[in-house]
């Protein structure tokens, strides 16, 4: 069941249209609240994955993005960033549809959190079914997203999920942080209080 | 617990087990290390109860600390001074140990109170040998007379092939830490912590608290010590003592503090990443369960078919056909 070329074509204006639109809003302010939005408009343009075998081998049915072996079946990459440090790249093909995050690390104690926090989750990348075990390169963490996954959960809820997990990234290694320099100030507060 | 206590907790309960009961002694042989650095061996047997032979092993000083005879400088004196006559120090040491000493159970003073005091004294034994050379220092910074080595860097031990470094002065002795860890992310959260030290000397309340500096390279004061001391990954900590933090009471715990200062933000960053994990695994959790949300609901989905099926007996479906 190959899509024809119209077909393609088609997809791909539908999908370039949306994210200009949100690349235009992005532009007047880079908010969080945008940027998500951006990228929560990007994935419902580019998550209609259908069901399509292997072409190369009988009986396989392989995730085209990560095997890129027929370059019509891919579409155009996208890259939306928020500034240097923040960007989402989403890779998209006819059966599935891969989203890098590459998260903001202002210091050494937030770049050494962040790895920690992504390398934790995954390890338990087999719990979360839609998580890549190892980031693309240039990245901090994946997604792989197949047909199968959008068969078997509903598409605006596993939207709501990867944006959902965005956000709660970004909370969590500023709540991890503080938390440390709370205890850092504790410590040194209780030290110091010995010599007095 | 935020503060480290200085008596061996677990010492101080083979100790106190021991005293309470002496008459049915039992044959003991314990093994444990302390904070990474030293090593303690107790042992005692059926025959003579009152007797307990604790050795204690040092961390390997580096090349530029002076010890005698194994011990740091002092420390033999010092073990005379806080334990008389219950203990006696066996020479030569059991074999891999810096010091052995024999306990004798039944010198213990008759007085409760004064008996439990020494059982705490002999169970911070690391407090009286490790801190035998930095107490000699800061006894003679409280009693304000000039050091005869005044201005001159004296290096003490505090962890394997580590030491930190003395500089005495008349009115104050500066206390300089250099830091090492050896992982990674335990630097980084170290640093974070040390500059926290900084920050909270700067509070109101702590004005009177030693001062206190951080930075990534060496002190002026460390320009004359060795090049292998001058490496530290997570910085350089200093102290300045004043004679007010060293007064009375106040000696034995800034001796105890500064001597296990590496310890206590070592535990403490430890902590924290035992925190970390804690809450990354709840918030995995959180995760999924938002996960398993985008998920059609089994249940609905059967109730739904039920609805729209109706389900045919093999008797109403004949009785159909016919």
């Amino acid at each position: 069941m190959k899509p024809t070329l119209a077909q393609l074509v088609e997809r791909r204006t539908v999908v370039g249209a949306v994210i200009l639109r949100s690349l235009v809003r992005i532009r007047q302010g880079s908010s969080v609240r945008l940027y998500l939005t951006c990228i929560r408009n990007t994935l419902e343009a580019a998550m209609c994955l259908q069901n399509f075998p292997c072409q190369e081998v009988e009986r396989h049915n392989k995730p085209e993005v990560e095997m890129k072996t027929s370059p019509e079946l891919l579409l155009n990459p996208v890259v939306i960033c928020r500034n240097e440090a923040e960007k989402c790249l989403i890779e998209t093909s006819i059966n599935s549809l891969r989203i890098s995050l590459k998260v903001k690390q202002a210091d050494e104690l937030e770049n050494i959190l962040t790895k920690k926090f992504l390398r934790f989750l995954s390890m338990r990348a087999e719990a979360f079914e839609v998580l890549r075990r190892k980031p693309v390169q240039g990245y901090d963490i994946s997604f792989l997203i197949t047909n199968y996954h959008c068969e078997e959960m509903q598409k605006h809820k596993l939207i709501d999920f990867i944006v959902q997990f965005m956000e709660d990234i970004d909370k969590e290694i500023s709540e991890l942080k503080l938390s440390v320099n709370t205890r850092g100030r504790l410590v040194a507060t209780e030290f110091l209080k010995q010599f007095i | 617990m935020i503060l480290l206590q200085s008596h061996s907790r677990y010492l101080l309960q083979i100790l106190t087990n021991r005293v309470q009961n002496i008459d049915k002694g039992v044959e003991l042989d314990c093994h444990w290390v302390e904070f990474d650095d030293v090593r303690y061996h107790i042992q005692a047997s059926i025959k003579n109860p009152h007797l307990l032979h604790l050795s204690v092993s040092l961390p390997t000083p580096s090349p530029e600390t002076v010890f005698s005879s194994g011990l740091p400088l002092g420390a033999i004196e010092a073990i005379k001074a806080a334990y008389g006559n219950v203990v006696q120090i066996l020479d030569p040491p059991r074999d891999g140990f810096n010091l052995t000493v024999k306990l004798n159970l039944s010198k213990l003073p008759p007085n409760e109170e004064t008996k439990q005091g020494l059982l705490v004294k002999i169970a911070s034994v690391r407090e009286v040998v490790m801190g035998a050379p930095l107490r000699v220092i800061l006894k003679r910074l409280a009693s304000r007379s000039v050091p005869s080595n005044a201005g001159m860097l004296v290096p003490l031990v505090h962890r394997p092939n580590e030491s930190f470094f003395l500089v005495p002065q008349y009115e104050k002795v500066t206390v300089v830490f250099p830091m090492r860890f050896s992982d990674s992310i335990d630097t980084v959260l170290a640093t974070s912590f040390l500059q926290e030290f900084v920050e909270a000397r700067r509070t109101a309340g702590l004005n009177n608290a030693p001062l206190c500096l951080w930075s990534s390279s060496h002190p002026n004061e460390l320009k004359d010590a060795p090049e292998q001391a001058l490496s530290a990954n997570a910085g350089f900590v200093s102290f300045v003592i004043s004679p007010r933090h060293v007064e009375g009471k106040k000696l034995d715990k800034t001796v105890w503090n500064l001597s296990t200062f590496h310890a206590y933000v070592n535990y403490h960053v430890k902590c924290s990443e035992g925190f970390m994990h804690t809450r990354m695994r709840r918030r995995v959790e959180s995760l999924i369960q938002a996960l398993d949300r985008a998920k059609p609901d089994d249940n609905a989905n059967i109730a739904a078919q039920s609805k729209s099926f109706k389900r045919m007996s093999i008797e109403a479906s004949r009785g159909n056909s016919h």
